[in-house]
């Protein structure tokens, strides 16, 4: 048994880029990591069957996204659906950055998981809806019913809905 | 996306933060349960059956090396040390041959891999509406090999994530063809001008590395690249003119 060609090029090259997107559906570092460690250690006995160029990130992101799905329908997990937010922040506020990414970060967990899956790999991910149908398995229809779904809940958030009606302030 | 979208999309482009530590390909092939405190109760109890028992496999390996290495000087951490493939002492014994055994006598005329070439890439032409850059994969290694189909591009911003998506394939494959040693084969890159209207490009898309995976290959190489990005198409490799 060795590694299969390819995969420790790919674990530096890309766990970064893994990891805040798994930061993103999951809302903290630790759960991020074990959801990146559990998807790459799913994919990789697979890995040399791999054939197309592009296949490892496709691959690896559908691992990622079925594993996090699935996580989060085991009751263990724990998770706490919450609508409350930190306090409004002042325009100018030099730590406006970091209190901005909370209530980014607290009001993605006010999402459904699927919700959250699906503006992580449409909004951070930039893939298109078919790309985003396919990571996930489901239905295009089903991922524009999830984004518009998730866009009128972010937006009914106070400290978001001026950002995302004005964009991101400079 | 609509302008809504488009929005969520800058703001999490701009927040998300970047990780405190990447994962060491090392520390997951080794199988090591993560010292991080977490919700979850240890990513090995939720790993599907084959996968767990690779990572045991590759556990032995390395468990091999390290002995081999260290000579005993630390004990291998706990969780490695059930299966051995041999009752031995010996270390080299330990390592599969096909760890030991150097991947030389490579037969002639395989397909390209990546580790034998080198990326460039040329001026770009403008055209009205398209940029065309055209890069060249030289054979960098001793031997002759082949290469057909198309590269994996794409272009990648400062945090090494893929803007838009990965470049579509433009035409057909052209036939399967030699690229000798110090020979280059090509392919050309075009991408839309992003103030065109209607394109879904933000101006702002702007990359700082491409990455292209050659035919056939799952490693990719980069090298560093400001190009505007913007529903971009990729042609087949040739041989270069």
């Amino acid at each position: 048994v060795t590694t299969p060609d390819g995969f420790e090029e790919f674990v530096r090259a890309r766990s970064r880029a893994l990891l805040r997107t798994a930061w993103l559906l999951t809302g903290d570092w630790a759960s991020a990591e074990d959801l990146v460690q559990s998807a790459l250690a799913s994919a990789w006995p697979r890995w040399a069957a791999l054939r197309s160029p592009d296949a490892p990130d496709a691959y690896v992101r559908k691992i990622m996204m079925t594993t996090f799905l699935r996580w989060q329908r085991r009751r263990w997990t724990g998770e706490i659906s919450t609508g409350e937010l930190p306090e409004t922040v002042a325009p100018q506020d030099p730590f406006g950055g970091a209190d901005l990414r909370e209530v980014l970060r607290r009001a993605l967990q006010t999402l459904t998981p699927s919700q959250r899956a699906v503006i992580a790999l449409r909004c951070f991910l930039d893939l298109t809806e078919t790309d985003t149908a396919a990571a996930l398995g489901c239905s295009v229809g089903a991922v524009k019913g999830q984004s518009a779904r998730a866009l009128t809940r972010l937006r009914r958030i106070a400290e978001l809905s001026d950002v995302l009606r004005e964009g991101v302030p400079r | 996306m609509n302008p809504t979208e488009q929005r969520l999309s800058e703001l999490l482009h701009q927040l998300t933060p970047e990780p405190p530590n990447a994962i060491s390909p090392d520390a997951l092939s080794a199988g090591l349960p993560k010292p991080v405190a977490s919700r979850h109760q240890g990513w090995r109890g939720w790993m599907p059956a084959a996968a767990a028992a690779a990572v045991v496999a590759i556990a032995v390996v390395s468990t091999g090396l390290v002995v081999a290495s260290r000579d005993h000087q630390s004990p291998a951490p706990a969780g490695q040390q059930q299966p051995r493939p041999t009752t031995s002492a010996s270390a080299s014994t330990v390592v599969p041959p096909s760890v030991a055994a150097s991947p030389s006598g490579q037969t002639a005329k395989t397909t390209c891999q990546t580790q034998s070439l080198k990326l460039d890439r040329t001026k770009s032409e403008g055209t009205a509406g398209s940029t065309y850059v055209t890069y060249y994969l030289t054979n960098i290694g001793s031997i002759t090999c082949t290469m057909y189909g198309f590269p994996g591009v794409s272009f990648l911003d400062a945090s090494g994530n893929v803007i838009q998506h990965p470049a579509d394939r433009d035409g057909h494959a052209n036939a399967r063809f030699d690229v000798a040693p110090g020979q280059r084969a090509q392919f050309v890159v075009r991408t839309t001008d992003p103030s065109i209207p209607g394109t879904g490009c933000s101006p702002s898309w702007v990359s700082t590395q491409i990455q292209v995976y050659p035919p056939d290959q799952t490693t990719a190489l980069r090298i560093p690249d400001t190009d505007r990005v913007c529903n971009l198409t990729v042609t087949a490799t040739k041989r270069a003119s």
